[in-house]
């Protein structure tokens, strides 16, 4: 669909509009006729506060009327206090105020039509609670609404500094999304802005849900699984990642906000890692990286393991498996994928199933795989215990988008250690490292700091080692 | 496009590939011990006996059936050992793996008939044979040792290479020769000695050693447990133990001191020509047992008796060692390898002859004692 | 030039292409020459020769900043002798590539995978490596940089693990020596060293103009794989003795077969060693592999194509695939040593000298 363009100074601004509209219901349409002035308010019903009309707009232009002054109408948005009004100058984005939830006033001289639009949104948004999918045990809990004015409120809250600048991006051609670049002027490097700014401007798309696809649509390694944007529902994460100098992309309507460039290490950082004391910290970051490499390999050494290299087991290990085994009756890698199956499966419904039921995926889960499974014999449970733990570990993991990418290479990893053990194992690290190792994130490196090898970074990669309060290095 | 081919080639291989190597843990015959014996009869003249891991009688688990025992040992006899192995198959669905071989037992007789370098070459070729594994001489018939009922562990394999740990508690045992050492001691071209294992009252039990000749790697002689003390203060090998002193020559009156440290060097001298070696063995050691009444520890010189004693003890044990190897012209004590090191001039130019030097080496023992205490009480 | 930053990655890329098969076979092949309990005095001694080699290489492509040795060829001997020149270059580095990698595929057929064709074994490693090296000097750099702190951890860990099986007799006398056999160990210790000829590849993309601070990346490099070799010399002699040595094939893993911690949750750690050996093979064969696709298009002056890539992996996996067995791979290994001579001295000296000549012309 096209957008039609107004021709100015129609002497029918509210019929184009209405037309635009196609006649909705919900369009509200409304003339005074006030010392010769004709004002006519237009404003959609649903998503404007009606309270706040009457209030705002009519309250105080009808007690003026009274007084029997001559009005101009420049001199309207003066006559209403306390709301944000703005001249329309450009007709064409009448529509796009309306859609916002503001009223739009058209003052109608005889010779020309002066249009304001009044702020009156009836906000249907929730509170910004805490991000169900990323909590943290300390720090700030506030998180991202869907809101982006709210969202860009929030971020200012937390960096409360004049070089915060949000810069705005209309995205669609259906439907027009607001997207909002933001970062730190005198931080984020200027290169770095273009890039992001390139890339948005290059998108051509008929419209925009959610960050998710816009992530897509600026990504430039489309068959990686790996995100090349952190996203996240975090203020403090986001404030964070702005004062190293990276640059945050808003979305309206999204309660998700990009972070460029991403590295590995970014995934791999929660967010409350900076308000602990720097030795836990530190193991806890450890512990991340740990997770992350687990989850990852666990199941495929285990399998090149058991059906490669028995040499390798400790004895008493290698004798309690083969007794653990026997019976099983298919080979290690069936089994695995089996497990791996049953586990995807259940995580899957219980995201999907509505809580209170959720709990009844887990128990059935528990008792299906753990229990039945065992000892009728399909699967032997040092299987299931390896199976399973490599699930906690990528539970464990702070970014789901990564922990998603785990889960899928390591099917990858399981292949090549069922194909040739260990040795397979290796290659298949080898490709993914090299992947890794081409990818690039906005131009800078995915593995950062470990390639390129900066050793003075280390100290907030693996450990996060002391550092003096607010005084961190940029990227 | 490159990635696409890349990726293209990558999933062909898959395809094409099959599991080579893949071979499940349960279908494995894993091998705890292996002994070797000697046939008298003419065709087969090795017969060998592989202990198999039986799972499925493993105790201790959820599941299977528990009891039973938890190995099974297989007796078989050929010309040669590859054969043997290859044979198993023909017995047992379970292809053999050494890969946790804990233990080789060698029979008596089988290294009477063939040397020692010959027998052990397909397993020091075979890479699944570790340099780790314990090996272990016996005058019985290696089957029936690995047939014994082991006390504490769930495999006699694994009992008898957990015996040789207890080298720093007894004196009298060598620490475990592995599989690597013989090796290397055959490369080397130095005689040394097997642990002995035999069967005492139904149960195994380490006795002394076998000694291997380097020069025909045959079995040339055998050493008691307390030569194989003897052995130990020679080659720096104590390091726990006992000394017991008979004082008086009377049974009732004795004492028994524990070693707490012991350090023993040894100092090639040459003079003229002439090569002699000096040994000096330092121990320290805590009086453990007293049956001499009369002694009081709390006055200053209780000590000196005892020392005296207890180094003369341990210089007649070295003297006796020291003089069955010159009669048996085997340097199993290792002062060759200490001359090469510390006169490396003499021995380039002698070690051809350093079988008729050893026979005759004076040897100068210097056995020094200190005694630190006598424990928490004293109850005489 | 900012040192640090722009000369670790540098020598982080010539101690990875150094060390590589040389761990694992060295200790054998200089016990059978030297056999004497000092003889990583050889391995010092063969340093110090690769480093002066380095330096005469260094000299000559200082004269040619941004350029490489298949640049700089035709340009001094005349354009077909040049390319002759270069096409010995590209031969040898495929010859290394192959050796390096069916060594490789023996040791993996030995103590890995039993059954699996040595062909499979091959395959996927050159593909694999296929992958990175199409992906640019650059990001090989950058893949260097990743593994080398494993590698060095891995080593490290191996040591540490080794030192208790250390039978400091082993290693005894050590100033007692024969002087002259030190001497015939070097012509075997030296090759250990090869792979710092990459800098005629190198300068390329990297400006190493400067003395100082390339002697010292060359310096450092050398010098620490030498570190490295003498440290495993040390527990190859310690833990093995002089006279084992010479009649293990793989000395360094069979060392790290004998680590055994009883009851410990690993017993065994030859994987450990076996994981870091292998990240250095696959590293020196993505080195030599690139420089062998470099030559062969500067030669040909072609693009570097996925096509041309693939031809010269193909190349080095048929080539890797020659030889029957263990004894004749390393028979293979000793013409190796001449085309290395050729390569690591005859070809930078006559370019050295014809630069002189050129420089006299002008």
């Amino acid at each position: 669909m096209k957008r039609k363009r107004f021709v100015r100074s129609s002497s029918l601004v509210e019929e184009q509009i209405k037309l635009e509209f196609h006649n909705s219901e919900d369009l509200k349409h409304k003339t005074i006729q006030l010392d010769g002035l004709t004002l006519i308010l237009l404003y959609l019903d649903d998503i404007s506060d009606r309270m706040v009309i009457q209030k705002t707009i009519l309250s105080p232009l009808l007690t003026i009327s009274k007084d029997d002054t001559k009005i101009s109408p420049t001199d309207i948005p003066d006559l209403i206090p306390m709301a944000s009004v703005t001249n329309i100058e450009d007709h064409s984005t009448i529509s796009r105020h309306l859609m916002d939830g503001c009223t739009v006033l058209i003052v109608r001289e005889t010779t020309d039509d002066h249009v304001y639009s009044v702020k009156t949104t009836y906000s249907v948004k929730r509170s910004p609670d805490e991000p169900v999918n990323e909590p943290t045990i300390s720090g700030p809990r506030d998180g991202f609404i869907e809101c982006i004015q709210d969202n860009k409120a929030l971020l200012r809250t937390h960096l409360k500094t004049s070089d915060l600048l949000f810069e705005q991006y209309l995205v669609g051609k259906d439907v027009v999304t607001s997207i909002s670049i933001t970062y730190l002027k005198g931080k984020a490097s200027e290169t770095l802005i273009n890039e992001v700014r390139n890339r948005i401007t290059k998108i051509e798309v008929d419209y925009i849900t959610d960050a998710g696809v816009l992530e897509q649509l600026i990504e430039l390694n489309p068959l990686s699984v790996f995100p090349e944007l952190t996203s996240t529902q975090h203020p403090t994460k986001v404030a964070n990642a702005l004062l190293e100098g990276r640059v945050a992309i808003m979305t309206d309507g999204s309660p998700t906000v990009l972070v460029a460039p991403t590295t590995l290490n970014m995934l791999l950082q929660a967010p409350d890692d900076y308000y602990f004391k720097w030795i836990p910290a530190s193991l806890l970051r450890m512990l991340s990286y740990f997770t992350a490499l687990i989850s990852v390999l666990l199941p495929a050494a285990y399998i090149s393991l058991i059906s490669f290299h028995h040499g390798l087991i400790p004895t008493s290990l290698a004798v309690s498996l083969s007794k653990t085994r026997e019976g099983v009756p298919f080979p290690s890698v069936i089994e695995a994928f089996i497990m791996e199956l049953t586990i995807e499966i259940l995580r899957e419904a219980g995201v999907r199933l509505p809580k209170p039921i959720g709990s009844t995926v887990s128990i059935v889960g528990a008792i299906v795989i753990g229990e039945t499974a065992v000892s009728s014999g399909i699967v032997s449970p040092m299987m299931v215990m390896v199976i399973s733990f490599t699930a906690i570990c990528s539970f464990a993991i702070p970014n789901y988008q990564l922990s998603l990418a785990l889960r899928t290479i390591r099917f990858f990893f399981l292949f090549f250690a069922a194909m040739l053990g260990v040795y397979g194992l290796l290659i298949a690290i080898f490709i993914v490292t090299t992947h890794l190792i081409k990818l690039r994130s906005f131009s800078s490196p995915y593995m950062e700091p470990f390639a390129p090898i900066h050793f003075k970074r280390w100290k907030d990669s693996i450990i996060r080692l002391y550092y003096r309060v607010g005084k961190r290095t940029g990227i | 496009m490159k990635k696409g081919l890349l990726v293209f080639i990558s999933l062909q291989l898959l395809f094409l590939t099959s599991c080579w190597d893949s071979n499940e843990i349960e279908d494995l015959g894993m091998i705890m011990g292996i002994g070797l014996d000697y046939n008298e009869s003419d065709e087969d003249i090795f017969s060998m006996t592989n202990q198999y891991v039986v799972p499925n009688n493993i105790e201790g688990t959820q599941i299977g059936r528990s009891g039973g025992i938890p190995y099974q040992n297989l007796t078989l006899t050929g010309s040669n050992f590859f054969q043997i192995i290859r044979e198993n198959s023909l017995e047992t669905d379970r292809p053999p793996n050494y890969t946790h071989l804990k233990s080789i037992v060698l029979s008596e007789k089988l290294l009477k008939e063939e040397p020692l370098k010959q027998l052990i070459s397909f397993f020091l070729r075979d890479h699944e044979f570790r340099r780790t594994v314990a090996v272990f001489i016996t005058k019985e018939s290696s089957s029936d040792i690995l047939a014994v009922e082991p006390t504490k562990e769930m495999f006699p394999a694994v009992q008898l290479k957990e015996l040789t740990q207890n080298h720093d508690r007894s004196l009298y045992i060598q620490d475990t020769l592995k599989f690597g050492e013989v090796s290397k001691k055959i490369t080397e071209g130095s005689s040394f000695i097997i642990p002995e294992v035999g069967i005492n009252k139904g149960r195994l039990r380490l006795l002394g050693g076998g000694i291997i000749s380097n020069k025909t790697e045959q079995i040339a002689g055998w050493l008691t447990p307390q030569e194989i003390g003897g052995l130990k203060w020679i080659t720096n090998e104590v390091s726990g133990g006992l000394v017991a002193i008979k004082e008086k020559n009377s049974p009732e009156d004795q004492a028994v001191l524990e070693i707490m440290k012991a350090n023993t060097t040894i100092e090639p001298v040459i003079k003229g020509g002439q090569l002699s070696v000096q040994l000096k063995v330092k121990s320290s050691l805590r009086l453990a047992e007293d049956w001499e009444i009369k002694r009081d520890v709390f006055q200053e010189g209780w000590e000196d008796q005892l020392k005296e004693q207890g180094e003369k003890v341990v210089k007649e044990e070295i003297e006796h060692v020291i003089s069955i190897a010159q009669e048996q012209k085997l340097d199993y004590l290792e002062l060759g390898m200490w001359t090469s090191i510390k006169e490396p001039a003499y021995w380039q130019n002698n070690h051809q002859d350093w079988e008729r030097i050893f026979a005759q080496l004076p040897v100068t023992i210097d056995v020094d004692f200190t005694l630190t205490g006598y424990g928490t009480q004293d109850i005489n | 030039m900012q040192n640090n930053q722009h000369s670790l990655p540098i020598i982080i890329f010539f101690i990875s292409t150094i060390i590589g098969v040389g761990i694992v076979t060295l200790p054998r092949e200089t016990a059978s020459v030297v056999g004497q309990p000092n003889m990583w005095i050889s391995v010092i001694l063969g340093g110090i020769v690769a480093f002066i080699n380095a330096l005469l290489i260094f000299m000559l492509m200082k004269k040619y900043p941004l350029k490489t040795v298949f640049d700089i060829a035709p340009e001094l001997v005349g354009k077909w002798f040049g390319k002759l020149f270069n096409l010995v270059f590209v031969c040898y580095t495929i010859a290394i590539s192959a050796y390096v990698i069916r060594t490789m595929a023996e040791i993996v057929n030995y103590y890995l995978l039993d059954k699996t064709p040595k062909i499979v074994v091959l395959l996927v490693l050159v593909l694999s490596c296929m992958y990175l090296v199409s992906s640019g000097l650059p990001n090989i750099l950058l893949f260097f940089q990743l593994y080398f702190p494993i590698i060095l951890f891995m080593f490290l860990l191996l040591t540490l693990l080794s030192i208790k099986n250390i039978e400091p007799t082993h290693l005894r006398p050590i100033l007692y020596m024969d002087g002259i056999d030190l001497l015939k160990g070097v012509n075997s210790t030296f090759f250990s060293f090869v792979g710092y000829e990459l800098l005629m590849v190198l300068s390329g993309e990297h400006r190493l103009t400067r003395w100082k601070p390339v002697a010292s990346i060359l310096g450092i490099s050398i010098g620490s794989v030498c570190f490295i070799y003498v440290l495993f010399f040390i527990l190859n002699i310690g833990v093995l003795s002089i006279e084992e040595l010479k009649v293990i094939t793989f000395p360094t893993i069979e060392m790290a077969k004998a680590i055994e911690f009883q009851g410990f949750f690993f017993e065994r750690f030859e994987l450990l060693f076996l994981f870091g050996w292998i990240i250095t093979i696959f590293t020196t064969l993505t080195a030599y592999y690139y420089s062998a696709m470099l030559g062969f298009c500067k030669t040909v002056n072609c693009k570097k194509t996925f096509l041309i890539n693939a031809i010269i992996g193909l190349v080095i996996l048929i080539l890797s695939l020659l030889p029957s067995g263990i004894t004749e791979l390393f028979s293979y290994g000793t013409y190796l040593n001449y085309l290395s001579y050729a390569s690591l001295i005859a070809i930078p000296l006559l370019l050295f000298l014809f630069s002189f000549k050129k420089g006299a012309m002008k």
